[in-house]
C-alpha cells in the first residue's frame, strides 16, 4: 500500500485523507497537504477547527 | 537393436511369459503364490502414499484413473496379451507393499492383470455414457490392497462394434500421470506387435524403479529456511466451514483462456525471462492474496524427479511436491511479483529432490488431517507427453473425467490444448459451491488480463470483479427513496396537533395524551431557548428512565439543540468527562421554568445535530458521535415505511438512552400517532419484569440485543404473555441461529427482524427479515435501508468479489457528521466514497456479500463486542494501567465475556476499582493474574498465548441434593464443570445475563428464587440454602424484580453489566 496520502476536502468543507496518486472521487479536492497517513490526520486536527458542515455554519451566521 | 535381438535380450521370466501368451493368446493363467523377485525400500513419495493409505477408508483412495475412447475393431484377446506384456515390462505394476516392524518394504512379484469386459451395447446412448461415468467414478474410489496387488485395474467397456472405452486405474504409489501415459503407449505398442504376430519393439530398460527408490536424498537446509514462518493454512473465503472429518467430495469447473490472453501470457513470459508456469503461478498467488488479504501465499505444485533420460521409459512414482511461497508484500506491481516468483520457482526446482514428506515432518505445526499439510492450494501445468494414440487400426482419445474427489481445497490444472490454455479447477465441494468456483476462474482470467496489459500496475489494483458482480452490487445499493424528509421535532409537533387526545406515553405509572406530552416538551424547550440553546448546542441529559427523561430528549431537539445522554448509573468520572462536551446539563434538579411555552420547534438545517451518543474509544477517550436531523429522520421514515405502526401500537422503551437503539424507541411512535410505554429504571435487565410489562401493557413492538433476547426466551409461557407482540427487532450483536429459532417458536405470531448498524450511521443501515429464512446458513444482516449504500472493500478501498470478506463501509444520508471535537479521527473513519457521492464510513466490521445479502463476520481490529456493546480492549487496558498496583494488563473477549489479564503487585478488588472509572460494560467479567504477559518474538503482546480463563475450581466437600441442582444448572449455563459448594457464581464466570438463565432454570426445576438471592447468596451452598420449593414446575412466576425492594434494585443496577448503562 502506498504510504503517501493527501488531505482532501469536500463541498461541505469536511476533511478526509486519500491515497496519493489515485484518482480522487467526485466532490473532493486536494487541500495541498500530503504525507504519511498519520501526518495528514495530525494536520487535519490542526486545520479543521470548525467541524460544522458549511450548511450549518451558514445557518448559524444567518 | 533388432526386434529379435531384443527378444533375445529378454530375461528368462519375461521371455517365458511372452511366449506363453503368444501361443495361447489368452489371459487365463491362474495365479498361484507368486515368488518375490526383488525387494527394495520405498521412495519418499511412495512412503507418503503408503502413510495416506494407512489412514484408512475415511481418507481418499489415492487412485489415478484415465479413460480412453477406442475407435476401431478391438481384438480383445490380443489386448489381454498386450496388457500382460506391459505388466511384465513394468515391475511397478507387480509390486506389493508390506510392513515389517512399522517399516514398509516393496517387493516385486509376478502378476496377471486381466481386463474386465463390460458390454454396454444393450443400453441407450445416454445411458451408455452415464455408465462410463459411473464406472470411472467407482474406479476412482475403489481402493487397492497394497499388500496384495496388483495395483493396476483395466476395464474395457463395449460401446458398439467399433467403439470401446478403456478405463485404466492404478494406485498412485505405483504410477504417476506420466507413467500412466507411458503404460498406455506401451499397451498400444504391444497390441500392435501381438496382432502382427511379431516381437514387440520397445526400448530396453536399463534401470528400475528400485534403483531410484534406493537413492540417498540430499538433506538440504534450503527448504527449512525457505518455508520458515510460513502460514500453515491459507484462510480462503469459503461457502462452508471445514468439517473435522472431510469426505473429500470434489467438483470441477473447466474454463478456457482465449487465444489473445494465451498469446499475451506467452509473450510476457518471454519478455520477462520467465516461464508460462511462473506467469500462471504469479497470477494465481496474486489472486489468492486478494482473496485472503494476506501476502504470504503457499501453493503446492508437483514436480517430476525422474533423475535422467534412462528413467524416461520406467513406470513408477517419480513425483515430488514443491511448496512455492508467494510473496505479495509491499504492494508490488505484477512485474515484481513475477520476478519474485521466478526466483522462488528456480530455487525450488534446484532443491526439488528434498521429499515433501520430510518437510511435513519438519515443518507442519500439527498433523491435523482435516486439511492438507503446508499448503491447501495447488497449481499444475500439465506437461505429460501425449501417449501414442493410434496403432493397428485403433485410435485412442482421452476422455475428460472431471474428478468427483478433491484432495486439496483448490487444485488448478492448466493444459495447453491446440494453442489455447484450458483450466480445470478441482475444488473441495464441502467448502465451495460451483458458483463461487466459476467466479474464481473469472477473477483469475480478469486479473491475469489486467496484469499482462500493464506489468507496472500494482497487483492490488488489478480488476477482479465480473460485470455480473458489479451489476448485482449496484442493484443491491439502488436504495434511493423519497421519504418524508421533515425533522423529527416537526413531525412530532404535527402529530400532536392532529391527534391531541390520543394516548402518547405511559411512564412512571401514568398515561399522557399527545397534547399533554407536547405541552411538557414545549415548556422545557422554551426554557432551554432562554438558556441559550441554539442550532448545534449540545445539551446533556442526566436523568433516570421515566417521563422526565423522554420529555427532556424531545425538548432539547425542539429547542434546536442536540441531546447528549448521560446515564446517572455511569461513574462520576465518566459523567464529568461527558459534561465537558455539553453546554448545559439537565438533571433531576431541573433547569427552571420558562416564561411561556414554545409553540413550534425551532427550525434548523437538516445537517444540524440531533443527538450525540458516545462509543468506546481506543485511546481511553470515548468518542462522541454527532448525528444530524437528516440522518435520523431518514432512519425513522424507513422504519415506518417498512414496518408501519399507528394508533393502537405500543412501542416498549427499555433501551438505555446511551445506546443508540433507544433513539427510534424514544421518537418513532410520536411521529405517527402510536404510543410509547417506558420501562422502569433497571427494568430492561429483568426478563420476568419485561414479560409481565409486555403482557400488562399489550406491547406490540420492541427491541432486544440478542443475548438479552436469549435470556428473555427462557421466560415461561411467552406465547400467551407476549401474545400482543407483532414485531421484535434485534441488533447490537450477531444474532445466532439458535436464538432466532427459539424466538420464532416462542412468539409464533411475531415477526423477527435482524438489524445492523454502528452509532456512526444513525442506528441501523441493513435489515433482514428472519421469519421464513433458511436458518441453516446463519442469519445475514441483509440489505441496505433507504438512501443507504453498502460497500465491502479491501485494504485498498476496492470492492471485493461476492463471498470474499472485506471491511463493511456505509454510504448515504445516514452517516454521522463525525466525532465531536476529534477532526483527525473523523477524517480517518469518514473517507471519500469512490463508488458514490460524499463520504463512506469505515465500520471496522468484517462482512461479505452473499446472494442473500450482507453477512457479518466479526471485527477487523481488536475492538470487540461484549453483550452487544462495543468495547475497545485498549480503553479498558488503559484504565487498568492507570491503577498504581498494576504493571501490565491485557484485555480480550472470550465467549462473550471480557477477560482481563494482569501483572500486579497486589491483590485488589479490581472490578470495584474499575467501576469507579469505567461504565459497567467496560468492566471485565474475569480477572486472571499472571507473572508476566506472553510476548511474541518481536516483543508484542501475544494475545493467542493468553491462557484460557477457565476458572480453577476446587471440589470441596460433598454436595447436597439441592446443591447438586444448583451446581448442575451453573455448570450448564457457564460451561464449567465440577463445581464445589464454595464456588462463587461471579468468580466462576457468572454475569447478570447468565444469572437470569440460572434463575429461570431453577424456577423451571420447581424452586422459588429471586434474582437478588443469587446476588446475595453467591456460592452454590448459599444459593441452595435460599431455595424454597414452589410446589409446581414451569409455572409462570412473577418477575424477579417484583420481589425486590428499590434498594435491591439499585444495587443490582450497579452490578449489572449488560445493556448500555
Amino acid at each position: 500500500m502506498s504510504d503517501e496520502f493527501v488531505v482532501v476536502v469536500n463541498d461541505e468543507e469536511q476533511y478526509s485523507v486519500w491515497a496519493a496518486g489515485r484518482e480522487l472521487p467526485a466532490g473532493w479536492r486536494a487541500s495541498g497537504f500530503s504525507g504519511p497517513r498519520q501526518a495528514c490526520l495530525d494536520h487535519i486536527d490542526q486545520v479543521w477547527t470548525d467541524m460544522r458542515p458549511a450548511s450549518v455554519r451558514r445557518a448559524a451566521q444567518a | 537393436m533388432s526386434a529379435l535381438e531384443r527378444l533375445a535380450a529378454l530375461g528368462p521370466e519375461q521371455r517365458a511369459a511372452l511366449e506363453r501368451r503368444l501361443r495361447a493368446r489368452a489371459d487365463a493363467a491362474p495365479v498361484v503364490v507368486a515368488p518375490v523377485l526383488a525387494e527394495a525400500p520405498l521412495s519418499p513419495g511412495q512412503r507418503r502414499m503408503w502413510f495416506l493409505d494407512q489412514l484408512g477408508p475415511l481418507f481418499p483412495a489415492y487412485v489415478i484413473v484415465s479413460a480412453w475412447r477406442v475407435e476401431g475393431a478391438v481384438d480383445r484377446a490380443a489386448l489381454g496379451v498386450a496388457l500382460g506384456m506391459v505388466v511384465d515390462r513394468h515391475p511397478a505394476l507387480r509390486t506389493v507393499y508390506t510392513e515389517v516392524d512399522g517399516e514398509p518394504r516393496q517387493s516385486v512379484r509376478s502378476a496377471v492383470v486381466s481386463i474386465t469386459v463390460v458390454d454396454l451395447t444393450g443400453l441407450a446412448s445416454e445411458e451408455r455414457q452415464a455408465e462410463v461415468r459411473r464406472i470411472s467414478d467407482r474406479e476412482a474410489r475403489e481402493r487397492f490392497d497394497l499388500s496384495a496387488g496388483p495395483l493396476l485395474r483395466a476395464h474395457l467397456l463395449v460401446m458398439g462394434p467399433d467403439e470401446h472405452v478403456l478405463v485404466l486405474s492404478a494406485h498412485h504409489i505405483a504410477l504417476d500421470g506420466w507413467s500412466l501415459s507411458l503404460v498406455v503407449s506401451d499397451l498400444l505398442t504391444a497390441y500392435a506387435a501381438v496382432v502382427a504376430e511379431i516381437p514387440v519393439d520397445w526400448p530396453e530398460l536399463t534401470v528400475t524403479y528400485a534403483d531410484f527408490a534406493a537413492r540417498q536424498v540430499d538433506e538440504s537446509p534450503y527448504w527449512r529456511a525457505a518455508l520458515d514462518g510460513m502460514p500453515q493454512t491459507l484462510a480462503l473465503p469459503t461457502d462452508r466451514s471445514r468439517p473435522a472429518q472431510p469426505t473429500y467430495r470434489g467438483g470441477q469447473v473447466t474454463f478456457w483462456f482465449d487465444d489473445d490472453l494465451t498469446a499475451r501470457l506467452h509473450a510476457v513470459a518471454r519478455a520477462e525471462k520467465a516461464t508460462l508456469f511462473t506467469v500462471l503461478l504469479a497470477g494465481w498467488q496474486a489472486l489468492l492474496s486478494r482473496y485472503t488479504g494476506t501476502t504470504d501465499i503457499p501453493v503446492g505444485s508437483p514436480v517430476s524427479i525422474r533423475p535422467d533420460a534412462d528413467f524416461d521409459g520406467v513406470a513408477g512414482l517419480f513425483l515430488n511436491t514443491l511448496v512455492l511461497r508467494g510473496d505479495l508484500s509491499g504492494d508490488p506491481d505484477f512485474r515484481t511479483v513475477l520476478r519474485r516468483t521466478t526466483d522462488t520457482v528456480f530455487a525450488g526446482f534446484e532443491h526439488r529432490d528434498h521429499p515433501f514428506e520430510r518437510l511435513v515432518d519438519q515443518l507442519a505445526d500439527s498433523r491435523d488431517l482435516a486439511s492438507n499439510p503446508l499448503f491447501q492450494v495447488m497449481l499444475v501445468l500439465q506437461n505429460t507427453p501425449a501417449p501414442l494414440t493410434s496403432a493397428a487400426g485403433l485410435r485412442l482419445a482421452q476422455l475428460d473425467l472431471a474428478p468427483r474427489t478433491a484432495k486439496f481445497d483448490l487444485n488448478l490444472q492448466i493444459t495447453e490444448v491446440g494453442g489455447r490454455l484450458r483450466g480445470e479447477l478441482v475444488y473441495a465441494a464441502e467448502l465451495f459451491d460451483a458458483d463461487r468456483v466459476r467466479r474464481i476462474t473469472d477473477h483469475y482470467r480478469a486479473l491475469l488480463a489486467g496484469a499482462v496489459a500493464d506489468l507496472s500496475a500494482p497487483v492490488s489494483g488489478l480488476p477482479l470483479l465480473t460485470l455480473e458482480e458489479e451489476a448485482l452490487i449496484g442493484a443491491w445499493n439502488r436504495t434511493g427513496a423519497a421519504l418524508p424528509g421533515a425533522r423529527l421535532p416537526d413531525r412530532i409537533a404535527e402529530a400532536a396537533a392532529r391527534w391531541p387526545d390520543r394516548p402518547a406515553i405511559k411512564a412512571d405509572g401514568k398515561w399522557l395524551t399527545y397534547r399533554e406530552f407536547a405541552d411538557r416538551v414545549g415548556e422545557l424547550a422554551a426554557r432551554l431557548v432562554e438558556l441559550g440553546v441554539r442550532v448545534d448546542t449540545v445539551v446533556g441529559v442526566c436523568l433516570p428512565r421515566g417521563l422526565d427523561l423522554v420529555v427532556a430528549l424531545h425538548a432539547v431537539q425542539a429547542a434546536g439543540g442536540a441531546y447528549l445522554p448521560m446515564d446517572p448509573e455511569y461513574p462520576e468520572a465518566r459523567l464529568r468527562l461527558l459534561a465537558e462536551e455539553a453546554a448545559l446539563v439537565i438533571t433531576a434538579e431541573g433547569v427552571g421554568t420558562a416564561r411561556e411555552p414554545l409553540r413550534e420547534p425551532v427550525p434548523t438545517p437538516d445537517d444540524a445535530l440531533a443527538y450525540v451518543i458516545h462509543t468506546s474509544g481506543s485511546t481511553g477517550r470515548p468518542k462522541g458521535v454527532g448525528v444530524s436531523h437528516g440522518a435520523i429522520a431518514n432512519r425513522i421514515s424507513w422504519m415506518q415505511e417498512y414496518f408501519p405502526i399507528g394508533e393502537g401500537d405500543r412501542v416498549l422503551q427499555k433501551t438505555p438512552a446511551g445506546f443508540d437503539v433507544s433513539v427510534w424507541e424514544f421518537f418513532w411512535p410520536f411521529t405517527v400517532g402510536a404510543a410509547l410505554v417506558v420501562a422502569e429504571p433497571g427494568g430492561h435487565r429483568d426478563t420476568g419484569y419485561l414479560a409481565d410489562l409486555i403482557s400488562r401493557e399489550q406491547i406490540t413492538v420492541l427491541h432486544f440485543v440478542p443475548s438479552m433476547l436469549d435470556a428473555f426466551l427462557d421466560e415461561p409461557s411467552l406465547a400467551t404473555r407476549a401474545s400482543s407482540v407483532r414485531r421484535v427487532f434485534v441488533s447490537g450483536e450477531a444474532l445466532s441461529t439458535d436464538v432466532a429459532a427459539r424466538c420464532l417458536s416462542a412468539l409464533p405470531a411475531a415477526e423477527l427482524h435482524n438489524l445492523y448498524g454502528p452509532t456512526e450511521t444513525a442506528v441501523d443501515v441493513t435489515w433482514q427479515a428472519v421469519r421464513g429464512l433458511d436458518l441453516r446458513h446463519g442469519v445475514p444482516i441483509g440489505m441496505p435501508v433507504a438512501n443507504t449504500s453498502i460497500e465491502i472493500l479491501d485494504a485498498w478501498s476496492r470492492r471485493v468479489p461476492l463471498g470474499v470478506p472485506g471491511e463493511l463501509c456505509v454510504g448515504g444520508v445516514q452517516l454521522a457528521r463525525g466525532y465531536l471535537g476529534q477532526p483527525g479521527l473523523t477524517a480517518d473513519k469518514f473517507v471519500p466514497n469512490p463508488y458514490g457521492p460524499s463520504r463512506l464510513y469505515r465500520t471496522g466490521d468484517l462482512a461479505r456479500w452473499t446472494s442473500g445479502g450482507v453477512e457479518y463476520l466479526g471485527r477487523l481490529d481488536q475492538q470487540v463486542k461484549v453483550r452487544g456493546m462495543r468495547v475497545e480492549p485498549g480503553e479498558v487496558e488503559a484504565a487498568l494501567l492507570a491503577l498504581p498496583e498494576i504493571r501490565a494488563a491485557a484485555v480480550i473477549a472470550r465467549d462473550n465475556r471480557l477477560v482481563a489479564y494482569l501483572v500486579a503487585d497486589a491483590e485488589v478488588d479490581w472490578a470495584a476499582r474499575l467501576r469507579e472509572r469505567l461504565p459497567a460494560q467496560l468492566v471485565p467479567d474475569l480477572f486472571v493474574s499472571l507473572d508476566s504477559l506472553p510476548l511474541t518474538a518481536n516483543g508484542k503482546l501475544d494475545r493467542s498465548a493468553l491462557p484460557s480463563p477457565q476458572p480453577v475450581v476446587q471440589v470441596s466437600g460433598v454436595l447436597t441434593d439441592r446443591e447438586k441442582v444448583v451446581a448442575a444448572i451453573w455448570g450448564d449455563v457457564l460451561g464449567v464443570g465440577a463445581l464445589g459448594p464454595d464456588d462463587d457464581f461471579f468468580a466462576v464466570g457468572g454475569d447478570s445475563i447468565r444469572s437470569l438463565k440460572v434463575i429461570s432454570r431453577l424456577r423451571a426445576a420447581g424452586f422459588t428464587v429471586s434474582l437478588a438471592d443469587l446476588f446475595r447468596a453467591r456460592t452454590v451452598r448459599d444459593l441452595a440454602a435460599h431455595l424454597t420449593e414452589s410446589g409446581s414446575r414451569e409455572v409462570a412466576a412473577l418477575g424477579a424484580f417484583d420481589l425486590l425492594s428499590p434498594e435491591d434494585r439499585a444495587r443490582l443496577a450497579g452490578n449489572g453489566k449488560e445493556g448500555a448503562a
